[in-house]
């Protein structure tokens, strides 16, 4: 057996930020490759760009290594390759033993059926046979911390214990590689504990682990090696401390640069993660896709984002669900918020942007994000001042 | 065992890029078909569970699609006249065979977009939902046949054992074509969200087509466009043979060359784009 348990060699992967392209080239690629030709992966066609660009590292028996990055880096692309979801399009990725993912906790519970269904069927999903389930159940329950809501839908369980429950299922999936991905900012601080000390324990017995945090006192005390990536690119890869320290100071700066603020005023409401497009050419429109989780009921949720100017407080931007007259009577749980503006016409820059949460009045703030979130607008054609609005000129007599 | 992840797709030797439903199979066949159970019991179950009525939905549906028409029939919208069997025998039959299809499709089609982001989070077998979903058409099979038996014996139409079992036996081609079918359109549903919105409205077309709950004469307009329509053959030819004891027409024997290979093509179909729509959905 070798020593090695994962090696990736010169990795990339491609997006396109087009959804109309992303479905045309999904049928086209598909298509040649029924047919037999090589759809040229390795190519970059109108409106791709690569998420990961010519990533390589080596995990040894035993090792674990964190993947750091700001957001939309590439870290949850590349865990989703490791995990076989994803093909890369360039570069190979060779894996010596079993691997277990928790990618997203839960992916495969049914809100119908019970604790104890779910543990059967999810349990099965993520590659256990019924007997290494019956073996593990007792442990899986126990860990978990639901006896008494076993035999109850898993759709009346709190978020909390939809975690546990997902948490505990795959953890106790028998496995060489544990891919974990920011599934613990979910939880409270006593099962973040007994989930760490849950990994230690399986790194104790051999296991290899691969951790995505933006918590760097984890990637410190967890993890031997780390990686920070940004856009897609390897910037640092050593030890975890050193790499952590790097990272934490690139952040502070960058958040520095751009009077970037967070205050939870509700501790019940939390953003998991912030993505969009790394960058986008003007004339593009943007997705802003954010994970929020309600830890309680929140009455009339309302959603405010703003871009500001980079150079002063000016807001370029600025708008509120209500008042686009999107309402929502009361939400609860993990969910994904979509934000899709209309084209960008700006000049190319960098933009902060801010997002903020509030219930029932827009003063009413739960969460305020100011300014943490970046969006590099790319330069298409040259302009001068703030916007592009394309004109036509034409005379008359 | 050691794995290998190339653009090409998921390499289990060092030469040997393997795609197939074969290699699940030859490897780990007992897991792979507990999974399909276990998929197919959690999709079966929670289909049923906030109903009042349950199971007995199995039944309301093609008893009401069989009302519907007899009430045509008794407004004169209909003319069933030249049936030889009570028409409710005779619907109630050519509905459970095109259920077979009509749910088998519906189901399918749509079972890797429904299952959102189990697809996009967890690496396991993606056509094992496919095969959930067709399953439940057969189970709802299973569960009308003894009404249907019911029903030939309360209007005391002659069948032996053995031309059931051939009967049920023909159902097979159905289900592999729904299956086909179904492997086929849940992954350009992947790409093409029109499918999934546009598919009720096409079954049910076809439906109205095919003669499955109206006889049809086979030099008229609507009987030379069936001629050419294989569900004529997979819904007819059963329900002729046990009710008329008619003869099984070549082109069904044609149609059972066609499945298996047009089945084999849609799975290895299948095999190939399942990472590029996992990118997509």
């Amino acid at each position: 057996m070798s020593d090695t348990i994962l090696k990736v060699e010169s990795v990339s992967k491609k997006y396109s930020r087009s959804l109309r392209h992303s479905m045309l080239y999904g049928t086209v690629d598909i298509a040649r490759n029924f047919f037999g030709f090589s759809h040229k992966p390795e190519v970059l066609r109108k409106t791709e760009f690569w998420a990961l660009d010519n990533i390589s590292f080596t995990l040894k028996r035993g090792e674990s290594l964190a993947l750091v990055g700001s957001n939309g880096s590439g870290k949850s692309t590349m865990l989703k390759m490791l995990n076989g979801i994803f093909m890369p399009d360039k570069g190979r990725i060779s894996i010596d033993g079993r691997v277990a993912a928790l990618i997203e906790v839960g992916a495969g519970f049914h809100p119908l059926l019970t604790g104890r269904e779910n543990i059967f069927v999810n349990g099965q999903i993520l590659g256990m046979s019924i007997s290494e389930i019956k073996k593990k159940f007792d442990e899986i329950v126990a860990f978990s911390e639901i006896e008494s809501f076993l035999d109850t839908p898993v759709k009346n369980y709190s978020t909390g214990m939809y975690v546990r429950l997902g948490f505990s299922i795959a953890v106790h999936s028998p496995s060489d590689i544990l891919l974990v991905d920011e599934v613990l900012a979910v939880g409270d601080l006593s099962f973040s504990i007994k989930c760490m000390k849950k990994m230690a324990q399986f790194r104790e017995n051999g296991g290899s682990l691969v951790l995505v945090s933006h918590a760097m006192h984890n990637v410190k005390n967890q993890c031997d090696h780390a990686i920070w990536m940004e856009k897609g690119v390897l910037r640092e890869l050593g030890d975890s401390v050193d790499v952590a320290d790097k990272f934490e100071q690139y952040m502070l700066n960058r958040n520095a640069d751009h009077d970037g603020e967070i205050i939870n005023v509700d501790p019940n409401v939390d953003i998991i993660s912030f993505d969009h497009d790394n960058d986008i050419q003007q004339g593009e429109s943007v997705t802003f896709e954010i994970k929020i989780v309600f830890k309680r009921k929140i009455i009339e949720p309302i959603f405010m984002i703003h871009m500001h100017s980079s150079t002063n407080d000016s807001l370029l931007f600025s708008h509120y669900s209500n008042c686009e007259g999107y309402s929502w009577d009361s939400l609860d749980g993990e969910f994904i918020l979509k934000i899709k503006t209309t084209s960008l016409n700006f000049k190319e820059d960098e933009y902060p942007i801010s997002f903020y949460v509030s219930e029932k009045e827009v003063n009413n703030h739960l969460l305020w994000h100011q300014k943490m979130y970046i969006l590099r607008i790319k330069k298409k054609s040259d302009i001068y001042g703030l916007v592009d609005v394309s004109p036509e000129f034409s005379v008359h007599h | 065992m050691k794995i290998i992840y190339i653009p090409k797709g998921k390499k289990h030797k060092d030469n040997d890029v393997s795609p197939s439903l074969l290699y699940l199979f030859r490897n780990n066949y007992k897991a792979y078909l507990s999974l399909v159970y276990t998929l197919f019991s959690r999709d079966f179950k929670s289909k049923y569970k906030q109903s009042i009525l349950g199971f007995i939905w199995v039944f309301v549906l093609p008893i009401l699609t069989t009302l519907m028409f007899v009430l045509l029939n008794i407004a004169g919208v209909l003319n069933f006249e030249e049936i030889d069997v009570p028409y409710v025998v005779f619907g109630l039959f050519g509905i459970t065979f095109w259920s077979v299809f009509s749910s088998g499709v519906s189901l399918t089609s749509g079972s890797l977009i429904n299952a959102g982001s189990m697809v996009v989070k967890i690496n396991f077998p993606k056509s094992a939902l496919v095969f959930a979903a067709s399953c439940i058409c057969i189970v709802e099979l299973l569960i009308r046949l003894p009404f249907l038996i019911i029903l030939l014996i309360y209007f005391n139409i002659d069948f032996d054992l053995l031309v059931l079992i051939k009967v049920f036996l023909m159902i097979i081609p159905i289900y592999a074509i729904a299956l086909a079918v179904g492997f086929t359109l849940s992954i350009c549903a992947g790409v093409l969200r029109d499918i999934v919105i546009s598919l009720p409205i096409v079954v049910n077309a076809f439906m109205m087509l095919t003669p499955v709950m109206y006889p049809i004469q086979e030099k008229s307009f609507l009987g030379q466009i069936n001629q050419w329509n294989p569900l004529n053959y997979l819904v007819n030819v059963p329900r002729d043979f046990l009710l008329f004891n008619k003869e099984v027409p070549f082109q069904y024997y044609l149609l059972l060359i066609f499945i298996p290979v047009l089945l084999i093509l849609s799975i290895r179909f299948f095999y190939i784009s399942q990472t590029k729509i996992t990118e997509r959905i």
